[in-house]
């Protein structure tokens, strides 16, 4: 572990619970555990790629991130303050910090605003500086996400861009503001993909030339092995393992990531996105008390793993699995 | 360039619909039994004296005939004389017309607009008591019975607590006074607008703001809305701003239509007001068969829903920018 | 943004236009007018007297135009009211004389026999609906000075004096123009009713002022009303009202609040019997009761049998229950018929006439319906009175011929325009089923009853009214004429009787009126017997006033909304 200065984002037991009514009428709620006790630093300048499959949690960890949800519980440090406390012109800084690209460039821009609006709306919220920086501002983002020349792109509506088009803008949207920390939320699963590899390779440029600190958030293991220099692997809600991209990858711990990577063929970003496969076993209610969350599809499991979590242990140098078993494999 | 195609090639469209739409008009109410001068039942009126009757309004011809005569006249831009009042039919409606606009076009205007703030207020608050309540009054505005509540508020307001005229557009003694000034005037027609403006608001806001709302919750679904948020924005903002606009498309449909039938009036409204408007000529032009006022009557409102679908047509694609033609 | 500052904007606004004319109201609280206001349920159409004829129009317009002859109120004996004495009849050359009195328009200028003269002739060469009727039979119209008429008839015409002599007046000087103008018109006649007359020349009791369409009507005193100071009947003519304000309220439940809350004095139109309770226990009303100058009844297609046959027109009569009618329907706002002309014209109406099963019980009624029909030849499957004499369900009903009764439509109007005649004609049809006559009652549209009655005249009964009737009784001629028996005709049934048609016909030409009444009560007599029509019942005229503002109304056939109770009546101190 680093010094903390270097710490640019701490998440500390991070946990989301959601209450559910049943109906109008009934006063009995139902709970869903989204995230459980998550734990994560990502330094200055890092990607940190969560990885899980769709309703693992890892959606609602960023936007627990970006403040768009409240935490049920846990801390979380940005730049060394607790961001659940922030509140109107902190709040706004913030929002100037941290910055967030969706999944689906489609739905995500409103069809109602121009490229020049959309981009510039951020900076007017932020009340940076006067129209002209603003405009000029606009333009550079448009050149550094490569729509060029902007001038070619500042008037026209979303329905009138490609889909990679659209998720330039949406990137160039999200810097525009010059944010230290950007969560991007799957941002080329909904991209064809002959073009994703260039959203990807632009991600990775702007990190070299700004010094940007991403979480990526993705399902598929080799984008994220593309792109990142830590992964967490996140189940159920809860992380399972957490190491560096090239150990992770060459030495999984745990029996869930083993899957994952099983499923993924060759560990190249431009191939056909697959997505990867269990044998469906019927999953009892889940718990967290007691037994380990990914006994229900686990082929090795012991009797320890029924009666205990298991803890996230160190297997090696920054390489963390919360398997019983992982440590005698 | 596009549009100007799409635009004249819906007028072609709306030119064909309404001679489509007059000589329906035609046939359906030459087709209703009885007619304007044999339906009168008056003891001293002669047979000579109704054929006399029938020939002064041309409906002696052969029917081929009064609908050439008809379509001769239309493209003339002469749409006859009513038979019961026996002046030129663009008189009647020009002497009524404004009136009902002033009344209902507004109401429709008013309702529209608070139906979509508080549609748009109660769906960004969907789920809480405020969005419950409102909803409940909007469904009961929505299907009120109009005669009860217009009579209801006549009798509480008007002669009960004696607030407002019971009906009326003018106080006919205020305006015979020549020492009455234009502000008086206009303060009094206000003032006689009151309660039937509060009925037909009271009716028509629910629509509104229904529609308002699960357009408006449709909208707040959207990516957009979440980006809108990290982006910064306050939360009025992104309603104002981004969940709001989007959502007020599909009440912009239902408001061109409105307001393009809103000229129409309403008979019941009109009756128990005694408010001069278009309604009750068009039930009583069509009660004692005086084809040629209840024709264009219809045939106005035919062309103003006609050319309202085009407008709103347009402005959608004004509105929204992913629409193009 | 934009629209949320609109709607702030827009709340302001709604503010704004509630509750400044919230105060206004105390500004502006009309004042008590030294005036009457009346209230109408509809506006008028026109003020163009050749062509008023609904009832709103003719209300205003007739306070502008006045007759030569006019009747008393009551009595209804005809009175010169322009004219000057009676007319001057010379039956040998068939010429009358009518002398004028010295009257003016209100623009000061005399009416003399010119003004005579030209509206005799207008009607006569345009041939106006309602009016030419009575002037074609005369031959000639002179003026011999500016006040004396001469009149030439074809032939002896009793309506000369009761109906071309009560004909309205017009000015010459206004009307010439027009007249001249419609002359050269594609169609005369249709630009001489579409002409708008926007400031009637008037020479009755009351000056035109204003009209604000959808509004009011704003009516004066005419100070050279000719009759202001004549006594009629015992009383003094006025106006002593300074000038009429009419209203026009749409429903009869805003009409009834404005009489409560003051907005008018009276409102000239019958009220509905829900309303009265409420304006019966108020000390500032009187309501007022009067007969209905019109007849209901239900008439017969005489053309086809059964109705064809006097005995089955006579049994159904028998059947009808008019008193059951008039309590149960009509709440007891009427009385029952049994005549054409109304008890209220009493000098033409002829009380002993066949009053067919009055005071009989329902058992009596189908007895004697049977007893009539069974003597006439009718036979049944199943009798409605068996062995035992008593009522039981009737079956098959034979006509004479052997034929059976086909099944019978009674076309009434339908429950929404008037219940009263809808409701009738289902008691109605239960009655006949009684003797097992398979009717129906067959509510319809305004429009398909008239195409079935009297352009088609394809039907077999029918509930109608008529209404406006007059005191001359000379439509006792035309309904029942066979020479009606046409399209638009007065007599759709297909009425055919020789000696009826002679003696309508004489009753036409017999100027004297003692004579012509002797005629009129034959005729009344014999065709109540025949039943073509089977007359109902006639409902009241029921309607308010403010009493304790004006006083004098004036009661009479139609009610007391005429033009007596418009002369008499005086602001109450």
């Amino acid at each position: 572990m680093r010094e903390n200065d270097k710490i640019l984002v701490d998440v500390k037991g991070l946990t989301k619970i959601y209450s559910l009514k049943r109906n109008i009428f009934s006063r009995s709620r139902e709970f869903v555990t989204a995230v459980y006790d998550v734990n994560i630093r990502i330094k200055n300048g890092e990607i940190f790629g969560l990885v899980g499959e769709s309703g693992s949690g890892k959606t609602t960890c960023g936007r627990i991130l970006s403040r768009l949800e409240e935490p049920t519980g846990g801390q979380i440090f940005i730049k060394g303050v607790d961001i659940r406390l922030l509140k109107g012109q902190d709040l706004q800084g913030f929002r100037k910090n941290v910055q967030m690209i969706f999944q689906d460039p489609y739905e995500s821009l409103n069809p109602r605003m121009t490229v020049a609006d959309t981009v510039m709306e951020p900076l007017e919220v932020q009340r940076v500086g006067d129209y002209e920086e603003r405009e000029y501002r606009v333009w550079k983002a448009l050149k550094i996400v490569e729509l060029y020349p902007p001038g070619d792109y500042l008037f026209r509506f979303p329905h009138e861009l490609s889909g990679g088009q659209r998720q330039r803008v949406a990137v160039a949207r999200a810097l525009v503001v010059e944010p230290d920390f950007v969560i991007a939320d799957e941002p080329v699963s909904m991209l064809d993909a002959s073009i994703r590899a260039g959203i990807l390779n632009l991600l990775l440029d702007l990190r070299t030339r700004l010094g940007l600190a991403y979480l990526f958030i993705t399902h598929d293991l080799a984008v994220a092995r593309y792109m990142c220099d830590r992964i967490g692997v996140i189940f159920k809600g809860k992380l399972v393992e957490l190491g560096k991209t090239e150990r992770l990858i060459g030495n999984p711990h745990h029996p869930y990531t083993k899957a994952l990577l099983s499923a993924v063929p060759i560990p190249d970003p431009r191939a056909e996105r697959e997505r990867f496969r269990f044998e469906e076993r019927e999953l009892p209610e889940q718990t967290f008390d007691r037994s380990c969350v990914f006994l229900p599809r686990c082929a090795a499991s012991g009797r320890i793993c029924r009666k205990e979590s298991p803890e996230m242990v160190e297997v090696e140098e920054d390489h963390y699995s919360a398997c019983h078993l992982s440590t005698e494999m | 360039m596009h549009l100007g195609k799409f635009i004249l090639i819906r007028a072609t469209q709306i030119v064909v619909s309404f001679f489509i739409i007059l000589t329906l008009l035609f046939v359906l109410f030459r087709v209703a039994p009885g007619d304007p001068a044999s339906m009168v039942i008056d003891p001293q009126m002669t047979p000579e004296d109704v054929e006399v009757t029938r020939a002064l309004f041309g409906l002696d011809k052969p029917l081929y005939q009064q609908y050439l005569i008809c379509l001769k006249n239309f493209v003339k831009g002469e749409f006859g004389s009513s038979f019961y009042y026996g002046k030129p039919v663009i008189e009647i409606i020009g002497e009524k017309l404004p009136n009902t606009i002033l009344l209902f076009t507004t109401s429709i205007i008013l309702s529209a607009l608070a139906g979509i703030s508080w549609g748009k207020v109660i769906a960004w608050r969907r789920g809480s008591l405020l969005d419950s309540s409102v909803t409940v009054i909007g469904l009961v505005s929505h299907t009120l019975f109009l005669p009860w509540i217009a009579l209801l508020m006549v009798w509480v307001f008007a002669y009960w607590m004696n607030l407002f005229p019971l009906s009326g557009m003018i106080t006919p003694e205020l305006w015979l006074n020549p020492e009455t000034g234009i502000t008086m005037k206009v303060l009094d027609v206000l003032h006689h607008m009151v309660l039937p403006l509060s009925v037909l608001f009271t009716i028509h806001f629910g629509g509104f703001m229904l529609i308002m709302r699960s357009s408006m919750m449709e909208t707040l679904k959207e990516d957009y809305i979440v980006t809108a948020r990290a982006k910064g924005l306050t939360e009025r903002q992104i309603r104002e701003r981004h969940a709001a606009k989007n959502a007020a498309l599909p009440v912009v449909t239902t408001l061109g239509l409105s307001l393009a039938f809103s000229i129409n009036g309403g008979a019941i409204t009109e009756t128990i007001f005694s408010w001069p408007g278009i309604g009750r000529e068009l039930v009583f032009a069509v009660s004692n068969n005086d084809y040629p006022l209840a024709q264009i009557a219809f045939l106005l409102i035919a062309a103003l829903v006609l050319v309202a679908n085009l407008v709103v047509d347009v402005l959608y694609a004004y509105l929204d920018p992913r629409i193009k033609y | 943004m934009g629209i949320g500052k609109m709607c702030r904007r827009f709340y302001r606004l709604c503010f704004i236009f509630i509750l400044v004319p919230l105060f206004l109201w105390v500004a502006i609280t009309p004042s008590h007018g030294a005036g009457i206001k009346i209230g109408m349920k509809d506006e008028p159409k026109t003020l163009n007297p050749f062509r008023a004829s609904d009832t709103w129009s003719r209300k205003v317009v007739t306070r502008f135009f006045e007759p030569l002859y006019t009747r008393e109120p009551k009595t209804h004996k005809i009175i010169p009211w322009l004219a000057e004495g009676y007319p001057e009849y010379d039956e040998a050359t068939n010429t009358a004389i009518v002398r004028l009195k010295r009257t003016k328009w209100e623009d000061g200028s005399p009416l003399t026999a010119h003004d005579v003269v030209f509206t005799g002739s207008v009607i006569r060469e345009f041939k106006v609906p309602r009016y030419y009727a009575r002037w074609r039979f005369i031959k000639e119209i002179e003026a011999l000075d500016d006040y004396r008429v001469k009149f030439v008839l074809e032939r002896p015409m009793a309506i000369f004096l009761p109906r071309t002599l009560m004909t309205f007046i017009v000015q010459k000087k206004k009307w010439e123009p027009v007249v001249t103008a419609a002359r050269k018109a594609e169609k005369p006649l249709r630009c001489l009713l579409a002409h708008e007359v926007k400031q009637p020349m008037s020479c009755g009791a009351f000056t035109f002022v204003k009209w604000a369409r959808g509004a009011y009507i704003r009516i004066e005193r005419n100070e050279n009303f000719f009759a202001t100071g004549m006594e009629i009947g015992g009383k003094k003519v006025g106006p002593y009202v300074d000038g009429v304000l009419f209203k026009f309220y749409g429903s009869m439940d805003s009409a009834i609040l404005a009489l409560k809350k003051g907005d008018i004095d009276y409102y000239w139109a019958s009220i509905q019997a829900g309303y009265l309770k409420d304006l019966e226990g108020d000390r500032r009303f009187k309501v007022f009761k009067n007969d209905k100058n019109g007849v209901y009844y239900l008439a017969f297609n005489v053309r086809k049998s059964p109705f064809s046959d006097k005995a089955f027109r006579q049994a159904v009569a028998y059947l009808i229950d008019k008193d059951f009618i008039v309590i149960r329907v009509l709440q007891n706002e009427g009385q029952r018929m049994d005549n054409i002309i109304p008890p209220g014209n009493g000098y033409w109406h002829n009380p002993d006439t066949p009053k067919f099963g009055q005071g009989m019980k329902r058992k009596e009624r189908i007895k004697k319906a049977y007893e009539i029909l069974k003597a006439a030849g009718y036979t049944w499957g199943k009798p409605p009175i068996n062995a035992k004499g008593k009522v039981v369900r009737a079956e098959g009903l034979k006509m004479p011929d052997g034929r059976e009764v086909p099944p019978l439509d009674i076309l009434t109007p339908p429950a929404d325009y008037d219940p009263h005649r809808a409701m009738a004609g289902m008691l109605v049809q239960q009655w006949l089923r009684g003797v097992g006559i398979p009717a129906s009652s067959k509510p319809s549209s305004f429009g398909s009853i008239t195409q079935q009655v009297k352009v088609k005249r394809k039907f077999d009964a029918f509930i109608l009214g008529w209404g406006r009737l007059g005191i001359d009784p000379d439509y006792l001629r035309t309904f029942f004429h066979s020479r009606e028996d046409r399209l638009y005709g007065r007599n759709p049934m297909g009425y055919h009787n020789g000696w009826y048609d002679n003696i309508a016909d004489e009753s036409a030409a017999t100027m004297d009126e003692t004579k012509r009444r002797e005629l009129i009560f034959k005729m009344q007599k014999f065709i109540v017997e025949e039943a073509p029509y089977i007359p109902l019942y006639v409902p009241y005229v029921v309607e308010a006033c403010r009493v304790d503002r004006f006083t004098g109304w004036n009661e009479d056939l139609d009610g007391v909304g005429n033009r007596w109770s418009l002369f008499f009546i005086k602001p109450a101190q």
